[in-house]
């Protein structure tokens, strides 16, 4: 199997929610009155797309898994600050990027401070690289490739990681990643291609891919 | 060649950044998340939504009772002086924005113009009490003592042949 037959959906943009679920108001109402089997069900649905949030912001899943624990109990105190029941998705992955966020500030300090270099460049790509019936050196091949494409997007400036890789989680639109962000939606759409466009450039000055 | 080297290399790009944030579903992090959760308190009940518009429309009732008392209690000296205050006739004149006007204006702002400003204006001799009648002053009283007083002094003149030119005793 090849590089270009490892297809993995990139990018999706769900289609716009603009009617409400049912059974979500239904949960959220009930989660406000104290329900927390409600509550847990809400979590339960949201969990995997808040989990690929945070590790958007922070890049190791113990870290990203913190700041979604934090985050769910953050939702649990203040769920009756939400106004739309039917927002609650939206609501929720705010709250997981802050706490990301704020745990990403508290490990840059104290990696600065006590360890010398930057969480962004800290810590090994987890690929999970499906079984393959290519030869071995194909396969070492893509795993050298892998890991530098990994190296090269950990090492892009914030701005355009953020962006790239919330819409390579493909649990969001560009108007959730806007929102996000605090960014307008044409600001998110040219960072996601300028962080495409650096990666492959650094890709092919380090001998992969097309040279010009 | 070239764009198909290029699109094997944005496909691996593209499947590496979701795999970089890749979490599947997690029963046991689930788990954990429903056992750190604290017990909600109770929404107080001055948060909810029916005691707040109350007391909104408590507040807005009370300060109108109490505006419309202050304006009643005012004494009536200053109602009457304003309703006495003169009311300009004509709206002040638009000011023109031009170099010129601003150049007049920092012209007044100087202190001596502020300060004849302040200075007191009213005109004490128009708000003297007219005369009506002119008496004419009684001058035959004062002339006696007035001639007496202003009488010219005359002086005789001292005559030296009554003097003995020497006196008892010397010789």
């Amino acid at each position: 199997m090849t590089l270009a037959e490892l297809t993995v959906p990139m990018l999706i943009v769900p289609p716009a929610q603009d009617v409400a679920d049912p059974e979500l108001v239904r949960l959220v109402t009930l989660a406000r009155g104290g329900d927390r089997v409600a509550f847990g069900r809400l979590i339960e649905d949201h969990l995997p797309a808040a989990r690929r949030v945070a590790l958007a912001a922070v890049g190791q899943p113990s870290d990203a898994d913190e700041a979604v624990q934090e985050a769910s109990v953050a939702a649990w105190k203040r769920l009756d600050g939400l106004q739309d029941p039917g927002a609650f998705r939206g609501w929720f992955m705010r709250i997981v990027w802050r706490k990301a966020l704020d745990r990403r500030r508290s490990l840059r300090s104290w990696f600065e401070r006590f360890g010398g270099a930057t969480i962004d460049a800290s810590g090994t790509p987890h690929l999970q690289h499906p079984a393959s019936d290519a030869s071995p050196d194909a396969v070492l091949m893509a795993r050298q490739l892998e890991a530098a494409i990994a190296q090269v997007i950990k090492a892009l400036p914030r701005r355009l990681r953020d962006p790239f890789l919330l819409a390579a989680s493909g649990d969001h639109r560009y108007e959730d990643i806007a929102t996000l962000l605090s960014i307008p939606i044409g600001t998110v759409k040219w960072r996601i291609s300028e962080a495409r466009r650096m990666t492959r450039a650094k890709l092919e000055r380090m001998g992969h891919g097309a040279r010009r | 060649m070239i764009d198909s080297s290029r699109h094997e290399l944005d496909e691996a790009i593209d499947r590496v950044a979701a795999q970089m944030v890749a979490a599947p579903g997690d029963d046991r992090m689930l788990q954990q998340v429903l056992a750190q959760l604290p017990e909600r308190p109770a929404s107080p009940w001055f948060l909810a939504k029916p005691v707040q518009l109350t007391a909104a429309a408590a507040l807005v009732l009370f300060a109108f009772i109490y505006a419309r008392a202050e304006r009643e209690a005012a004494p009536i000296e200053l109602r009457q002086a304003a309703v006495d205050a003169p009311v300009p006739s004509q709206p002040p004149r638009p000011r023109p924005h031009t170099t010129q006007a601003v150049t007049a204006d920092s012209r007044l702002a100087t202190p001596v113009s502020r300060l004849s400003s302040a200075m007191d204006r009213t005109d004490h001799e128009r708000s003297l009490v007219p005369i009506d009648v002119i008496e004419p002053m009684e001058l035959g009283a004062i002339a006696a003592p007035a001639l007496e007083l202003d009488a010219p002094a005359s002086l005789e003149p001292l005559v030296l042949t009554d003097l003995s030119l020497a006196t008892k005793g010397e010789s």
